[in-house]
């Protein structure tokens, strides 16, 4: 159990960080949410009434869809673009999908490889890109849900201004999807770009996302 | 490999059981 924990040390902590915040968001999201349904006159809910509304689900999902939308663009750009010096980038040279060789499937895989390197094929096709297909797959669910939540929110808020509800399609051309979707977009993007780019010139000791302290800032691609 | 596999089911399984939980929640309201 002991070595279970080291060996898993890092998914492990970042597990029991999102637990705790989001125990936090949904004690705070609850609190909020009273408080403005007391100011409307209305009632409050419960704190496991709450845990199943679309305010915390919107909430929930809409930060959900921009980090995997994130890693997803950012898996997918990095096979084809480069930014020289950063450790997030390949060498220039490596542009692309490269080879079989380098890549180790086919012929080329190895005593432990995973099978489906093995194959030829559409199996191995799918394999070849299944981190961008589910990560893209677990981006469009979440904002598939954010959708479906928000609207619902949208059209509590309609019912109690006393105006028309409107279709989910109706709520996609809506300014407050997104500017739900939006402003969370933006922020990922940055922090992506800026990863890229300090890490040509900054350095973190020890960890695989920064260069080892002494590699030359023209040096790409090179965890330390 | 069955530790790592253990984390990488728990992983799956949140993110699944978020997802459908509230997608089901959004569409409750139809």
């Amino acid at each position: 159990m002991r070595l279970w924990a080291r060996n898993n040390s890092l998914s492990l902590v970042f597990l029991v960080l999102f637990i705790a915040a989001l125990v936090g968001q949904s004690i705070a999201g609850q609190r909020a949410f009273n408080e403005q349904q007391l100011q409307h006159g209305g009632e409050g809910i419960s704190y496991t009434r709450y845990l199943v509304s679309s305010h915390f689900g919107s909430a929930v999902l809409e930060n959900w869809q921009s980090e995997y939308l994130q890693f997803a663009l950012f898996i997918v750009a990095t096979v084809w673009l480069i930014q020289r010096g950063s450790n997030e980038s390949k060498p220039p040279g490596d542009v692309g999908r490269e080879s079989d060789r380098k890549q180790l499937v086919g012929p080329h895989t190895q005593r432990n490889s995973p099978s489906w390197a093995r194959v030829e094929g559409l199996g191995r096709r799918l394999y070849e890109n299944s981190l961008i297909i589910v990560m893209a797959t677990i981006f469009l669910a979440a904002w598939f849900g954010q959708s479906v939540t928000a609207w619902t929110e949208y059209n509590a808020e309609q019912q109690e201004h006393g105006a028309a509800s409107v279709s989910w399609l109706g709520y996609l051309d809506r300014p407050d999807f997104w500017e739900k979707t939006l402003q969370n977009w933006q922020s990922e993007f940055l922090a992506v770009g800026t990863m890229a780019v300090f890490t040509i010139y900054l350095r973190q000791r020890g960890s695989p996302e920064s260069k080892p302290v002494g590699a030359p800032h023209d040096q790409t691609g090179t965890s330390g | 490999v069955t530790q790592m596999r253990t984390m990488f089911a728990i992983y799956v399984v949140v993110i699944a059981v978020g997802l459908v939980v509230y997608i089901t929640v959004g569409l409750a309201h139809l």
